[in-house]
C-alpha cells in the first residue's frame, strides 16, 4: 500500500463531493435563474395574455383573422375583406396613444397588396419570347450574330499576340 | 575546425532521431489524420524544434525557453486560451436544461480514479494529480494543472490528452454501447420550445465565477477566464472584444502553447518508461470517465422514468464539442430520428466546469 494512497483517497472523496456539491448549486441556482428570468418567448406570452391591446388571433380579433388568412392564400374577396377591416382599424384610430398592432399589420398588407395591384397595371407582365425563334434562320446569320456579340467589348488582340498557325484555318476545319 | 564545417551532425544521438521521428508522428497524426490539428501540429514542430541537436532553441536563453518561461511557467497561455473557449462555448443548453448539469459531475470521477491508481503505481501524489487530470480530458486545464504539479511531465501529459481527445470517437462508443440496452439508446428527448433569455445568460457566468471560486479557489483562474470569455459572448456590446477572443487571441495562445509544450519533450525527458504509464493511465482515465457518465446518465434515466437518453452521460467528460457529437452520431445510428446534439451539449460544457473545479480542488489539496 503505497503511503499516500490515504492523502490519494482524501482528495478523490473531498474532489468528487466538492464537484457534485457546485455542480448541484449550479443546478439550483440554474433553476431559480429560469424561474426568475424567463426566455423572452415565455414573458411576450404572458405579456400577451395580460395586455388586451396585444394582437391575439381569435374570433374576437376580425383583423387579425383577416390577415392571417390573407397571407396563406390572398384572394379578390379576401382582399376587400382586408381592406375594409384596415379602414375599421383606421377609423377607430390610435388608442392610448399607441396603435394596435393587428392594425398595424393589417395596414402593411393591405399596402402590399394595394402596391402589388398598382404594378400589375403600370407594367403588365412580360412574357419571354421563346428561343429558339420559331422562324427560319440560316446558320451563317446565327453565326454572324454570335461573333458580333462575342466580339462586343473586347479590344483586338495585338498582331504580336495573334496565335500564329502554319497551317490556314481552311486546312484545319477539313482535319 | 573540422567539427565546425560538419555542422550538427557529430552531436546526433539516438534519443534526438527518436524524437524526431516521434515530432514527425505527431505531426503526421495532426494533418494527415486531423487528430486535434489545432494542437497537434504546433505540438509536433515544437519537438522537432526542441531536439535538433546543438541548435539551443529549447535552451532557457533560446526562443522556445524564454516563451516557455514567459507563457507556460507561469501557466499564462492555457489560461488565454481558456479565455477564448469561453468566447466559443455556448451555455444555452444547460441553462435549458439544468439538470444534466449532474452528468458533468459524475464524469469527473475518471480524473480521481486515475489519480489512484497511478499512487499504486508508484507516482507520488503530485504526480499522480497531473496525470488524472488527462481524464478531465480539457487541454488548458490539464496543461494549467500539470504545469503546477509535474512541470517535468508537462509534454507527454499534455500530448495524451489531446491525443485521447481527438480520439473520442475511437474510444467512447463501445463503452456506451457494452453499459447501455438499445431501448435505452432509442430515448428521444423532447427541445425546449424557448430560448435561455438574455439575463439568465449574463448573471449565469458571473454566478459561476463566484461560486467556483468560493469552493475551489485555486480553480478562480481557470473558471474566471473561461466565464469572462462567455460574458464577452452574451453580453452584446462588445462584439469586436469577443471577436479577438474567439480568432486571433485565442489561434495565437495555440500557437504559442503547442510550440512551448512541444519544447519541453526533449529526449531525456520523454523517452522513459513512465512515458508510457501517463499514456496508459491516460486511457484509464478517459474510459472510466465515459463509463462513470454513462451509468450517472443510466440513473437518471430510470429516475426521470425513461425520459433522459443515458447516451448523454458519456458527454460529461468534457472534449467538447467532439463528446457530444459522439453521442448524438451513436443515437442517429439507433434512430436516424433521434436529435441528441443539444442534450448532450449540456453535459459536455458542464463537463468543462466540473473539471476546472475538480483541477482546482486537486491544486487546492496538493499545493
Amino acid at each position: 500500500m503505497p503511503e499516500d494512497f490515504g492523502n490519494g483517497l482524501y482528495l478523490a472523496l473531498a474532489g468528487m463531493g466538492l464537484v457534485f456539491l457546485s455542480l448541484v448549486l449550479l443546478m439550483l441556482i440554474l433553476f431559480a435563474l429560469r424561474k426568475l428570468f424567463p426566455s423572452e418567448e415565455v414573458k411576450e406570452i404572458i405579456e400577451a395574455n395580460d395586455n388586451p391591446m396585444t394582437a391575439t388571433i381569435t374570433d374576437e380579433n376580425p383583423v387579425a383573422a383577416a390577415i392571417n388568412e390573407a397571407e396563406v392564400e390572398p384572394t379578390i374577396a379576401e382582399y376587400v375583406h382586408v381592406e375594409s377591416q384596415v379602414q375599421e382599424a383606421a377609423l377607430s384610430g390610435p388608442n392610448d396613444g399607441r396603435i394596435h398592432r393587428a392594425k398595424v399589420a393589417a395596414i402593411a398588407v393591405a399596402l402590399y397588396l394595394d402596391m402589388e395591384q398598382e404594378r400589375d397595371v403600370a407594367h403588365p407582365p412580360v412574357v419571354p419570347s421563346a428561343w429558339p425563334p420559331t422562324q427560319d434562320y440560316s446558320g451563317w446569320s446565327i453565326l454572324g450574330r454570335a461573333s458580333i456579340w462575342g466580339s462586343q467589348g473586347r479590344r483586338p488582340q495585338a498582331y504580336n499576340q495573334r496565335s500564329q498557325s502554319a497551317y490556314p484555318p481552311r486546312s484545319r476545319m477539313r482535319e | 575546425m573540422s567539427n565546425e564545417l560538419l555542422g550538427a551532425f557529430p552531436y546526433i544521438t539516438l534519443g534526438n532521431t527518436t524524437m524526431m521521428a516521434i515530432a514527425l508522428g505527431i505531426i503526421y497524426l495532426g494533418v494527415a489524420k486531423r487528430y486535434e490539428p489545432f494542437l497537434l501540429f504546433p505540438i509536433g514542430l515544437g519537438v522537432l524544434l526542441a531536439n535538433l541537436p546543438a541548435t539551443g532553441i529549447a535552451d532557457d536563453d533560446g526562443f522556445l525557453g524564454i516563451l516557455r518561461k514567459a507563457g507556460l511557467d507561469n501557466e499564462l497561455l492555457p489560461l488565454l486560451m481558456f479565455l477564448g473557449v469561453g468566447a466559443l462555448t455556448d451555455f444555452t443548453p444547460l441553462i435549458q436544461n439544468p439538470v444534466t448539469v449532474l452528468l458533468g459531475a459524475a464524469a469527473q470521477f475518471g480524473i480521481f480514479a486515475a489519480l489512484i491508481v497511478a499512487l499504486f503505481l508508484g507516482w507520488d501524489i503530485d504526480t499522480a494529480g497531473a496525470i488524472g487530470i488527462i481524464g478531465s480530458a480539457d487541454g488548458p486545464t490539464t496543461i494549467f494543472i500539470s504545469a503546477q504539479l509535474a512541470p517535468d511531465l508537462i509534454g507527454p501529459i499534455a500530448v495524451a490528452a489531446y491525443s485521447y481527445m481527438a480520439m473520442v470517437p475511437i474510444i467512447q462508443p463501445p463503452i456506451m454501447r457494452l453499459l447501455t440496452t438499445k431501448k435505452e439508446r432509442l430515448v428521444k428527448m423532447p427541445y425546449p420550445s424557448q430560448a435561455a433569455s438574455y439575463r439568465a445568460r449574463i448573471f449565469f457566468p458571473i454566478i459561476v465565477i463566484i461560486l467556483a471560486s468560493l469552493i475551489a479557489p485555486k480553480a478562480a483562474p481557470l473558471v474566471g477566464m473561461l466565464m469572462f470569455g462567455n460574458l464577452l459572448r452574451e453580453v452584446g456590446v462588445v462584439d469586436r472584444l469577443a471577436h479577438t477572443t474567439q480568432n486571433e487571441l485565442i489561434n495565437v495562445a495555440t500557437i504559442f502553447l503547442g510550440l512551448t509544450v512541444g519544447s519541453t519533450m526533449t529526449a531525456e525527458r520523454f523517452l522513459e518508461i513512465q512515458t508510457l504509464g501517463i499514456f496508459s493511465l491516460g486511457l484509464f482515465a478517459f474510459s472510466i470517465a465515459t463509463v462513470t457518465g454513462v451509468l450517472f446518465g443510466k440513473v437518471m434515466y430510470y429516475a426521470t422514468r425513461g425520459k433522459i437518453n443515458p447516451l448523454i452521460g458519456a458527454a460529461g467528460v468534457s472534449a467538447v464539442p467532439m463528446a457530444a457529437r459522439v453521442v448524438h452520431g451513436m443515437g442517429q445510428e439507433e434512430d436516424p430520428d433521434t436529435w441528441l446534439i443539444m442534450h448532450a451539449m449540456g453535459p459536455n460544457v458542464a463537463g468543462v466546469i466540473g473539471s476546472a473545479i475538480a483541477g482546482g480542488v486537486i491544486l487546492g489539496i496538493l499545493l
